[in-house]
């Protein structure tokens, strides 16, 4: 296929093929034998967009589903909201434009979305990765609270039905809740949380206005609490919002807005005391990178040290409570060793920070951002790699020397502590 | 190692690229407007195949003398060739990132001797 | 070259955090790893003169001018040229009506085909010599031919988001 170049020149390129894109990547993980290690990606994406005819019947309601069908007929327009920006650099990024032309044994679908997951776990020595849609991250910017709803339900049955089944148990998934809806949030939770490979449920955090704090979701908190599911603010960038009306690359709106989106609701989440209130729910922030971290950490506490009557339910500092969250750790920022060091220190990543890639994405990270970092302890390594997320999201490691490293750093136990979620009755055949 | 025989020169068009392996290195070798660059192949920033990527002009910014800016231009000079994983984006002549020179490609000297092309590893 | 090297060559940290970073890399090299029998090869100074292997041939990026022409389009080009010469020399009758209706009918289609699989354009070179007053007749009778009034072209462009 062709590459479109400067002044529109065309560039003949070879098909697109993930193995071999990502060779180098496997030769990091044979160096550093990484088949020794559980290695986990918490945030890995696959395009979901491409398999809507598939997701749009598992729509509940007539009407929407009428409608999501009738506009998949070419030209009319787009049934979500659609991100817009540069994400590949006019094709520098040679996945994207390409990523038709790959070929696999299953042309479309659920089978090919996971083929092609295999292909780059395999090759960056990922063991197990969460899988989370693309285009459905903007679901949280449809003025239709319904149609919110229907999408995330339609994409849950789908995700859970269709493509985890095939993946063989090394994908699992945190499914976005429409939250606009919060009665609709519950309903997923009671639904889906029981579902084999649901680890835990998402918010997507691009969103102009959102009340995590709301009464509303005191129902909801409570119901992932007790069922040992994790929550997940998984942010992106919207260069549409008012914020970032004034910048003028996309550099600007992107860097800007993985940060802002998480600053802003975990600020929330912090200063109203939900740490508090639910103790015992697993909160993590994902795809904002870290720098974000230790400057809302000295923000709050300096802040609140002044202005504590308007946090009366904290019992710590702002900082003390980011401590007990969870973070991933990519895009991850690797520019001054001692800055990075310090980040780590403050959040003690050693227990609180889990490896992520976001494979196929733009800025993915490969394992090694966390493996050759110089000052690590081998535990702390191995925790961040994948010990940490294999405790919270109960999986199992695929060999013996895996499970020998899970002991040794004292990730084992919860990895075996519950048994895996038996898959429940499928809802009635469309 | 010394000098490892690459191909004749007559075989090597003017902006095509070959990736070969010597031993353990893999380099890119690039011939572009009629001279030839050789760099490693495995890019500074996570280890991705950087010649690999697209080819293209060096975007610039160009200002008027009063600094109002003219908008962004495709270098009439410069050429660079990007890493398929992430973008990195090095300067096609010295191998140099184009944001920060001081971070750069191997590069590796390419010998023409008579019709054959040479890289000295 | 290792992998180790390579970083720290490419990086260039300072000198402490350099030894410190080679220190991390090496302590992580295990025996009987591929890592390990490169470090291995390294000192023994590489006993066997290494093959060089071609992975890859990558071919040039034509550019649209050397990009050699299929015969089709190197006669459409031939075409356009004698049109041109009949509309400069003020002399358009001389050309079939019906030819230019087979010709009007096969460009449309061509665009519309090439902009259904995500093959846009320009629709006119940088060089066209079209003045907006022809743009406008021409999209006239265009729309005229299917019946269609500009208020539906601006509801479809509306709805189809281009």
């Amino acid at each position: 296929m062709d590459l479109i170049s400067d002044r529109g020149r065309r560039v003949p390129i070879e098909d697109l093929n993930t193995t071999r894109l990502l060779d180098h990547a496997a030769k990091q993980a044979r160096d550093r034998r990484y088949e020794d290690v559980l290695i986990v990606d918490c945030d890995a994406h696959h395009y979901e967009n491409e398999n809507l005819s598939e997701i749009i019947p598992f729509m509940e309601n007539e009407v929407f589903k009428q409608l999501s069908l009738s506009s998949r007929t070419k030209g009319r327009g787009h049934i979500s909201p659609v991100g817009y920006g540069w994400q590949d650099m006019g094709g520098r990024v040679t996945r994207y434009p390409m990523r038709s032309s790959e070929k696999t044994p299953v042309e479309k679908g659920p089978k090919r979305d996971v083929e092609l997951g295999f292909r780059w776990m395999d090759a960056m020595g990922v063991d197990y990765s969460c899988l989370f849609p693309t285009g459905m991250l903007n679901i949280g910017l449809h003025p239709q609270k319904e149609m919110e709803f229907e999408l995330s339900w339609a994409y849950a049955r789908w995700v859970t039905e269709k493509v985890l089944p095939e993946s063989q148990g090394r994908m699992y998934t945190m499914l976005g809740l429409p939250f606009s809806d919060p009665e609709g949030c519950l309903r997923m939770v009671e639904t889906f949380g029981d579902r084999k490979g649901v680890g835990g449920f998402m918010v997507t955090s691009v969103r102009e206005k959102m009340a995590v704090y709301d009464n509303a979701y005191m129902k909801l908190y409570r119901a992932l609490e007790e069922r040992g599911l994790a929550l997940a603010f998984h942010s992106g960038p919207n260069w549409n919002s008012s914020t970032f009306q004034s910048c003028n690359r996309f550099i600007s709106a992107h860097a800007l807005g993985f940060s802002w989106f998480s600053i802003l609701h975990c600020t929330n989440w912090v200063v109203n005391g939900m740490g508090e209130r639910f103790p015992k729910l697993p909160v993590i922030w994902i795809e904002s990178g870290l720098a974000w971290i230790p400057f809302l950490m000295q923000k709050l506490d300096h802040e609140f040290m002044l202005r504590p009557s308007e946090c009366p339910l904290l019992k710590k500092k702002p900082s003390d409570y980011m401590r007990d969250m969870f973070y991933s750790t990519q895009p991850m920022e690797i520019q001054d060793m001692q800055a990075l060091e310090t980040t780590f220190r403050m959040m003690n990543a050693e227990t609180q920070l889990m490896y992520a890639s976001d494979y196929p994405h733009w800025d993915f990270d490969l394992p090694s951002t966390i493996w050759d970092l110089p000052f690590l302890s081998d535990r702390a390594k191995h925790n961040i790699i994948g010990g940490t997320a294999a405790r919270l999201f109960k999986l199992e490691p695929r060999n013996e020397a895996q499970r020998q490293n899970l002991i040794k750093y004292g990730n084992y136990r919860g990895s075996t502590a519950a048994p895996a979620r038996e898959s429940t009755p499928p809802e009635p055949a469309l | 190692m010394g000098e490892q025989y690459v191909c004749k020169s007559f075989e090597f068009k003017d902006g095509e690229r070959r990736i070969i392996r010597i031993g353990d290195d893999e380099i890119g070798v690039f011939r572009h407007e009629g001279e030839f660059f050789a760099y490693s192949n495995y890019c500074v920033h996570q280890g991705g195949p950087a010649c690999e990527g697209l080819i293209i002009a060096r975007v610039e910014e160009r200002l008027r003398p009063d600094k109002t800016s003219m908008g962004l231009f495709f270098s009439e000079k410069d050429m660079s060739f990007a890493c398929p994983w992430h973008g990195y984006e090095y300067d096609m002549r010295t191998g140099q990132h184009i944001a920060d020179r001081r971070v750069r490609l191997r590069k590796y000297q390419v010998l023409q001797k008579g019709e054959d092309i040479y890289v000295v590893v | 070259m290792s992998s180790s090297e390579r970083m720290v060559s490419a990086c260039e940290p300072d000198a402490a955090e350099k030894v410190a970073f080679v220190k991390a890399v090496f302590k992580g090299i295990e025996s009987g790893t591929e890592a390990a029998r490169i470090v291995e090869r390294k000192k023994q100074g590489e006993a066997a003169a290494p093959q060089v292997e071609l992975l890859r041939r990558i071919p040039a990026q034509p550019s649209p001018e050397s990009q050699p022409l299929h015969q089709l389009s190197a006669s459409m080009l031939a075409v356009a040229a004698e049109i041109e010469a009949a509309v400069s020399d003020d002399d358009p009758g001389r050309i079939d009506v019906r030819a230019q209706q087979a010709l009007m009918s096969a460009l449309c289609r061509l665009y519309a085909a090439n902009d259904e699989r995500g093959n846009h354009f320009d629709v006119l070179s940088e060089q066209t010599t079209v003045t907006a007053t022809d743009a406008m007749v021409l999209c006239g009778a265009l729309l005229k031919a299917v019946d269609l009034q500009v208020f539906e072209l601006a509801l479809w462009q509306s709805w189809s988001s281009r």
